[in-house]
């Protein structure tokens, strides 16, 4: 999972692919350097990513047909880049708000008052 | 900053020391290294000093971990794949259910042998298939079928297995008259009989009693009128049974 001091892992897993999804539908094409970088630079720190949950993810998503990718050559290394395909963009669209209303729910249940009696 | 061609190859090297063997990877790790060491000298930070440092990120272990979670989840069937897989199966199954609901239904019509037996037993003689001189109407006309001319109450019988699919009591024409559908090519017409045994939809065998000889409809005398069609076409029933010679 991703390296984090301030939210647990049960928290954090599941929502990997909702930040990468929504990353790629925001700035169109990334890689993967760049999405860990986009993910500490948006959580001003506190969300770091590891390599290690980030590519196993990409590929994933890729097989499963939400990414597609191209490589271009950088310097002397290829650098490969992940792209939304139509169904990943519906995807990334539901996930999001998914975790919209769910945030806003758990928001509302836990801002429980006092009763007054 | 960017890194030089002999700085990358040694980035390269660190890679393939740590053993992976799953190429997509590899080449994605290269370049991700890459990047957080340029980052690095673009902070001021010389080469191998931002090697050392990242190298405490990617190590031998973490890297076999990254590629055998990676290959384990590219490998574990996709949602989507499920789906599709179960698609497949739903039309394989329907498939089945719907040859096996055809050949049930052939069932009800079997494919036979064209309607080969006699359709009566006993009789006097015969009118044959061809123009001839009505016998009612007195004009010369094509006889669609043979006439067995019989004692009124002769049973008639199917001359093949089938289904009726047509049974029509009239007092003109054929009068009283039977239609049995032996197959997609052939069926076989029963005319004139005083009565009918069977009703649209029933099942017959070859050789069971249908109806018996009578007169009724455009007839002089009491006889089985009979024909046999062909796709869809009156032919000589003559062709499929043997007339008795007397």
């Amino acid at each position: 999972m991703y390296l984090c001091i301030m939210y647990s892992k049960e928290l954090l897993k599941g929502t990997l692919k909702t930040i990468v999804l929504q990353l790629l539908s925001d700035n169109g094409r990334m890689y993967g350097y760049e999405i860990t970088q986009r993910v500490k630079e948006l959580s001003e720190g506190e969300l770091k990513l590891t390599e290690g949950a980030l590519y196993p993810t990409l590929h994933k998503l890729e097989a499963d047909g939400f990414l597609s990718t191209e490589k271009v050559k950088v310097g002397g290394r290829m650098r490969k880049y992940y792209r939304l395909t139509p169904v990943g963009r519906t995807d990334a669209f539901r996930k999001t708000n998914e975790f919209r209303s769910f945030t806003a729910m758990m928001e509302k249940v836990l801002n429980i008052k006092p009763r007054l009696t | 900053m960017e890194l030089t061609e002999s700085q990358t190859a040694l980035i390269a090297e660190k890679i393939n020391e740590a053993g992976l063997k799953y190429y997509p990877l590899k080449e994605e790790l290269l370049d991700h290294l890459c990047s957080a060491t340029e980052e690095k000298m673009t902070e001021g930070v010389s080469f191998p000093e931002a090697l050392e440092t990242l190298s405490e990120l990617f190590k031998e272990d973490e890297m076999k971990v990254m590629e055998k979670e990676t290959l384990s989840l590219l490998n574990s069937k996709s949602e989507f794949m499920k789906k599709l897989s179960l698609l497949t199966l739903l039309v394989v199954l329907l498939t089945f259910t719907v040859t096996w609901a055809t050949k049930s239904s052939e069932k009800a019509i079997p494919p036979t042998d064209p309607p080969s037996i006699l359709p009566i037993a006993e009789y006097f003689s015969t009118s044959p298939f061809g123009k001839r001189m009505h016998p009612v109407h007195k004009v010369e006309r094509m006889h669609t079928g043979i006439d067995f001319r019989a004692s009124m109450g002769t049973p008639v019988l199917a001359t093949s297995d089938g289904k009726i699919v047509k049974v029509q009591r009239i007092r003109t024409g054929y009068g009283n008259k039977i239609v049995i559908e032996h197959d997609s090519i052939y069926k076989s017409l029963y005319g004139h009989l005083s009565q009918v045994n069977v009703e649209v939809g029933q099942i017959v065998k070859k050789g069971d009693i249908i109806g018996e000889v009578g007169s009724s409809g455009a007839a002089t005398a009491p006889h089985l009128h009979y024909e046999v069609i062909e796709n869809g076409r009156k032919v000589n029933p003559e062709g499929f049974i043997s007339l008795r010679t007397e």
